[in-house]
């Protein structure tokens, strides 16, 4: 009866959804101005992996205090969603912030990961419009990001980097690849690939992200069959070829056309490689899997700069947390490791950095069954190039109402997405006289350089 | 603990710097290599200053600029200094100095105070970074002031209610807003222009967007001094001034023509100016508007009326266009149904038809219904069953009021799914309010968005009511997150800024509302045994007793209990004025066009606030609004933006309707794959497969079009989508009859005139059905299974098919 079932993926991403004023955006405009000027050597190969994970993951139940004292505050504060103490998986940090924290237990091979010291976290990161303290935030005093908890502008600015404006289309590694495209010069696919479908963040000025899907890139039925399938599918490009005033059948057209074009060079280049790093079968570690064929294919797709974009939803946990959120947890935990031990296989370990993003934290107390819609949160960034065995960001105060709360346990980031975002831009080629045009609020924060990437 | 994020970002910093020394340590010794020459270098960044001053006034200013460089800024010998000229001191110094020492790869803002010049004029604000007075970096970007001596009287406003609220000191520019709105005949055009007016009034900044145009812009200006209605010559050139990084314009008044700087501010302050915008198609203007002052409640303009449309019988096409807007999908018989009876009287046919049930469809298939009977049930009904536009319009709802197999608990729950789309099957027809009080005590909405064992605050645990149901119910399914104008348009504050609708404390309010609420036939609040036949029922002991504010102010009275709770709730909100608006809108993307114009917007929420006999929230009415309107069925469009995609979904039940697909047991059953971009009932989250304000970046933002389907339609997508189409056809496991399609294959000509017709609404371009003639003409004249199939497949997945205008 249900066997043709399987969880979709959320292919489908949300974006921008307030359209309200300036059409001539202010990116676009300081692009027209600028001139290309990424600070990289040739020959060099660097590749930056965005994991999201939709819905808001409750990042207070993945990094968790591991002192007595701030533990029972912790768990005191969470209730029913507490995670024993005895079952965390104990951190190994020689530098922080004087305290110890485990990882939820489901996250046992990322603990490793992050003991190896090839994976940090960094603490109760957010969407800011600039550096704002619980009094702004409850005096009305701060300007906040527009539509705060609300899944579908949250996730967009996790993207933009540019929560205070909603007509934002582009994405930061969008606007990053445009500055690095020029190093793929042989290449005739873009070099932002999306292995989770279309999402803002790899949306450029002039990079166009292609999609593919974890079976790989697809082609027409009939491609290289008959001579009559030859000749409908000929047709069909001179279909697509002809003027096309209507917009909407113009975007079809090409849409269409590029996808013929690159399914050919793309299907040619993923039949010359092979990557032997078993993964998960899951919908995060099929996604992953495609991903290092397509860094495993890099020089035949001419590419010295890639950007991927990988998704998970279901992080959105009302309700029933605790089991909900183990299952993501381990999905989370057992492709990401997969994905490394790929990269280790494949010699670029430490050209390759993976990070997560999500919509929002969620609040500290529960609703009963689960969590609402928070803010700041912590996020994960891996690869061989991460300074590790020690934790980044502030650890926010785990009391409602206490110096990093709004009022009912959501916290105030106090390390911006531009921060982190920044971060791993220059890291990945972005110079630091371009990093303006990359993040353009960057210079309301104390730090475009976190330092958690060599 | 810590205090405040400085600090924390201070700690934090000390162990970023620790961390990038060990790191360079170890790299250092590791390799050896000669450390690098450091060099200054510095990047503008940001700065704040005022456009307009008063002569010999103070100003608090700031410059923020970025170390690019490998070098630190030294405060002994580094500083912001003047420019354009160099050294100059218009501003009452020549330099800023730093305090401290600004590390590589770190932003220094610089604060100062400037004294205005004491002579009037334009003079020019531009800084660099100097090391011992040699200039480093980037220079700031260039501000022309205007500096003027102080107004003898206070400015006059108006009206002395609409005065915007000043802020402290009076600096406070005067805003002026033009709705903009078509000039020229058959625009659908839409915009807002912006201009403020400095407080010393000797300069103003604009901006502008717009929506919807026929064609690229060519120019826009302000124009005046003129009276509603009539024109006047250009006050203000935008096309000859630069656009600010922040995408407005500075307009520095001076004398235009006869008009004086005091006739400009005067024409200004009285509403006598006016916006336009240009565009290929329209060189005389295509949308314009009067900037008349800000105050946060006034009116956009009645859209006039649009032109009759014609009596008498439809023709073919314009039978087959409707039927391809309003059911799932026009077929012959049904063709000939409407030419005989009319549109109206179509309407009227379906409306009295009972809906088709899912769940009796479901039931009577499978003991223990899942997700495939829900599926089969879904196509089977949408394809072959009587009430074609209810279960069309069903679809549209399903779009708007989301909920999903795609769910943990709802992911192979048959039962809940089917019941909910007879929610909306049996809704669509009716009342909206009901519909949301329905949808509301759905188990099925109840388990998805987690008012369904939603419990009432427990001070003990610390928990709190769950917000997840209140926050879609306002945003999503009622009224959005900003207030509309009549004409569907973003309401405006005496700011410019859209205006919120709610904010978290109605969240919170609402969410305390939706408290109490689980399966029927319960006996105990936590003991669930799923029920997914019958609505909710409440437990009174689990509602939070206190006052609830919710929207707009309301408060809801302490002690009344669960329902009477939620009837106010949902009776405050489906009064809303947006409602109409919000969700007329989608209804029209759904079945007609993705950028109605403002005048079907206008008529359309009309019809919801007032179906004519006083009721408001009549579907029948917005159905029929939505479907006789002049933007439905007047000529067909031809703008750049006209129509909207066919959704996925739509273009397969198409396809089997047109040529009669007959499955051997009557059920429409196929695999569809994820990359196909949608399947009914299967939305990957409650914000649907799409939103109703996406805009695809490139020539579509340019032109300012929304685009929903345009986000499931990627590299990906439109290739599932034609293999799709190509297995139906060629694979044939659900029979069709294409023997007339074959019968004419011999005749390249003929069989693409018939295709036409019966698939395209007979709007198919010449050079396209040139190009399928040649195509057919290639292959051998005796393949007639071939032939017939290959057509098809071309029609049915060419760009002017799978944009249905």
């Amino acid at each position: 009866m249900n066997n043709s079932y399987r969880p979709t993926r959320r292919t489908f991403i949300r974006q921008a959804a307030c359209a309200a004023l300036g059409t001539s955006g202010l990116l676009s405009t300081i692009w027209d101005l600028r001139k290309l000027s990424a600070a990289t050597a040739v020959g060099d190969y660097k590749a930056l992996v965005c994991l999201f994970l939709y819905g808001g993951n409750d990042a207070n139940n993945v990094l968790i205090p591991n002192d007595t004292s701030f533990y029972n505050t912790y768990a005191s504060a969470r209730g029913s969603l507490a995670i024993a103490r005895n079952s965390l998986r104990p951190l190994s940090i020689l530098q922080g912030d004087g305290r110890n924290y485990g990882f939820h237990p489901d996250l046992t091979s990322l603990a490793n990961l992050f003991n190896q010291g090839k994976l940090t976290m960094v603490a109760n990161v957010g969407t800011l419009v600039a550096p704002t303290t619980r009094n702004d935030y409850i005096n009305g005093t701060a300007a906040v990001p527009i539509n705060l908890f609300s899944h579908e502008d949250q996730s967009v600015q996790w993207m933009t980097s540019v929560p205070d404006r909603g007509d934002i289309r582009t994405g930061w590694g969008g606007r990053a690849a445009d500055l690095v495209a020029s190093l793929n010069s042989n290449s005739r696919v873009s070099l932002a690939l999306s292995i989770a479908g279309t999402n803002t963040f790899e949306v450029g000025n002039t990079v166009v992200p292609y999609l593919i899907s974890p079976d790989g890139s697809l082609g027409l039925h009939g491609l290289g069959e008959s001579t009559n399938d030859q000749i409908r599918i000929d047709g069909f490009k001179r279909l697509l070829a002809l003027p096309h005033n209507n917009l909407f059948e113009q975007v079809y057209s090409d849409t269409m056309s590029r996808s013929i074009a690159e399914n050919e060079v793309l299907s040619n280049a993923l039949a010359g490689v092979s990557v032997n790093t078993q993964f998960p079968d899951t919908d995060l570690g099929k996604q992953l899997a495609m991903v290092s064929k397509l860094i495993a294919a890099r020089t035949n797709l001419g590419m010295q700069r890639q950007i991927f974009f990988v998704a998970v939803g279901g992080y959105d946990t009302h309700g029933d947390q605790l089991a909900a959120q183990s299952g993501l947890l381990q999905e989370l935990s057992g492709g990401m490791n997969a994905f490394y031990n790929a990269t280790v296989e494949l010699g670029v370990e430490q050209s390759v950095t993976t990070f997560t993003a999500s919509d929002f934290g969620r609040t500290l107390p529960t609703n009963g069954g689960g969590s609402d819609h928070g803010w700041g949160s912590h996020q994960f960034v891996m690869g061989g190039s991460v300074i590790g065995n020690r934790l980044y960001g502030s650890f926010p105060t785990l009391a409602v109402n206490g110096p990093d709360d709004t009022e009912d346990g959501r916290w105030i980031p106090t390390t911006s997405v531009d921060e982190f975002s920044a971060t791993l831009a220059r890291w990945f080629g972005v110079a630091a006289s371009d990093m303006a045009t990359v993040f353009p609020n960057i210079g309301r924060f104390a730090n475009p350089n976190l330092g958690f990437l060599r | 603990m810590l205090l405040c994020p400085t600090v924390k970002r201070g700690q934090f910093q000390r162990i970023v710097i620790i961390a990038i020394l060990l790191g360079t340590a170890l790299s250092a010794s590791a390799k050896k290599k000669p450390k690098p020459k450091t060099k200054l270098n510095a990047q503008f960044v940001s700065q704040s200053v005022p456009t307009t001053m008063v002569t010999g006034q103070n100003y608090s200013v700031s410059v923020t600029m970025f170390n690019s460089g490998t070098k630190a800024w030294s405060p002994t010998t580094v500083a912001l200094s003047s420019q354009n000229p160099a050294g100059n001191s218009t501003w009452g110094l020549t330099s800023s100095g730093l305090l401290n020492s600004v590390a590589s790869g770190v932003t220094q803002t610089f604060n100062f105070t400037v004294n205005a010049p004491s002579t009037p004029g334009t003079y020019n604000f531009q800084w660099r970074l100097t090391n011992a007075s040699t200039p480093f970096g980037q220079l700031t970007q260039n501000v022309p002031i205007a500096v003027a001596t102080p107004t003898p009287s206070p400015s006059p406003s108006p009206s002395p209610s609409a005065t915007p609220s000043p802020t402290p000191g009076g600096n406070a520019p005067t805003v002026f807003i033009a709705h903009l709105r078509a000039q020229s005949d058959g625009s659908t055009g839409v915009g807002t222009a912006v201009l403020k007016l400095a407080a010393d009034e000797l300069s103003a900044t604009v901006a502008f967007n717009f929506s919807n145009l026929s064609t690229p812009v060519t120019a826009k200006h302000v124009h005046g001094p003129a009276d509603a209605g009539q024109s006047a010559g250009i006050l203000f050139d935008l096309d000859t001034t630069p656009v600010r990084p922040d995408g407005t314009y500075l307009w520095v008044f001076a004398p235009v023509g006869t008009n004086s700087v005091a006739d400009i501010v005067a024409a200004i302050k009285s509403g006598r100016t006016y916006f336009n915008i240009h565009t290929t198609n329209n060189p005389k203007g295509e949308i314009l508007g009067f900037l008349n002052l800000a105050g946060g409640n006034e009116s956009v303009p009645v859209p006039t009326p649009p032109p009759p449309l014609p009596n008498g019988t439809p023709t073919a096409q314009d039978a087959a266009r409707f039927l391809n807007q309003c059911t799932c999908g026009a077929t012959e018989s049904t063709v000939q149904h409407v030419q005989q009876v009319g549109f109206s009287n179509f309407l009227d046919e379906q409306f009295a038809i009972p809906a088709s049930s899912n769940l009796q469809w479901v039931d009577s298939h499978s003991s223990d219904p899942g997700w495939s009977d829900t599926m089969q049930g879904w196509w089977t009904l949408a394809i072959s069953a009587p009430d074609q536009v209810r279960q069309r319009v069903a679809f549209a709802l399903s779009e708007i009021l989301v909920t999903s197999f795609n769910d943990g608990d709802l992911s192979d729950n048959g039962v809940a799914m089917s019941a909910y789309i007879d929610i909306l099957s049996n809704g669509a027809f009716g009342n909206y309010r009901q519909l949301l009080q329905n949808v509301t005590l759905s188990p099925t909405m109840g388990v998805y968005l987690d008012m369904l064992g939603n419990d009432k605050a427990d001070p003990d645990s610390g928990s709190h009511p769950n917000e997840n149901y209140a926050r879609e119910l306002m945003q999503l399914f009622s009224i959005g997150l900003f207030q509309l104008n009549i004409d569907g348009s973003l309401a405006l504050d005496g700011n410019a800024l859209p205006i919120p609708t709610y904010d978290q404390s109605a969240v919170e309010g609402l969410a305390a509302v939706t408290t109490g609420w689980t399966f029927a036939g319960q006996s105990d609040f936590w003991n669930w045994n799923p029920n997914y036949r019958q609505q909710m029922q409440a437990f009174p002991e689990h509602h939070e007793p206190g006052t609830k504010q919710i929207l707009n102010g309301v408060v809801i009275p302490a002690n009344q209990g669960p329902s009477q709770d939620l009837n106010l709730a949902l009776n405050t909100i489906f009064n809303h004025p947006n409602v109409g608006r919000f969700v007329g809108r989608q209804l029209i993307q759904r079945m007609v066009t993705s950028n109605p114009s403002p005048g079907y917007l206008y008529r359309v929420a009309g019809a919801f606030d007032n179906n004519g006999q006083g009721v408001r929230g009549d579907m029948k009415a917005v159905i029929k609004a939505i479907l006789l309107d002049y933007d439905a069925r007047g000529p067909g469009k031809t703008g750049q933006g006209a129509g909207k995609l066919r959704e996925p979904v739509l273009r397969l039940t198409h396809l089997y309707r047109a040529l009669h697909g007959q499955p051997s047991d009557g059920i429409f059953s196929f695999w569809i794959p994820d990359e196909f971009g949608e399947q009914p009932l299967n939305s990957p989250t409650v914000f649907n497969f799409f939103t109703p304000d996406y805009v695809a970046p490139g020539a579509i933002a340019l032109a300012g079009l929304f685009s929903p389907e345009l986000k499931i339609t990627t590299e990906t997508t439109v290739v599932a989508q034609a293999n799709q189409v190509y297995e139906a056809l060629f694979w044939e496991d659900i029979p069709l009859d294409l023997s007339t399609e074959e019968t004419l294959s011999n005749d390249a000509a003929a069989l693409v005139d018939l295709l036409n017709v019966k698939l395209m609404n007979g709007a198919m371009s010449s050079a396209m059905r040139q190009t399928l003639i040649d195509t057919i003409n290639q292959m051998p004249v005796d393949d007639d299974w071939e032939r017939a199939r290959a057509a098809v497949w071309l029609v049915l997945n060419s760009p002017e098919y799978v944009v249905e205008k």
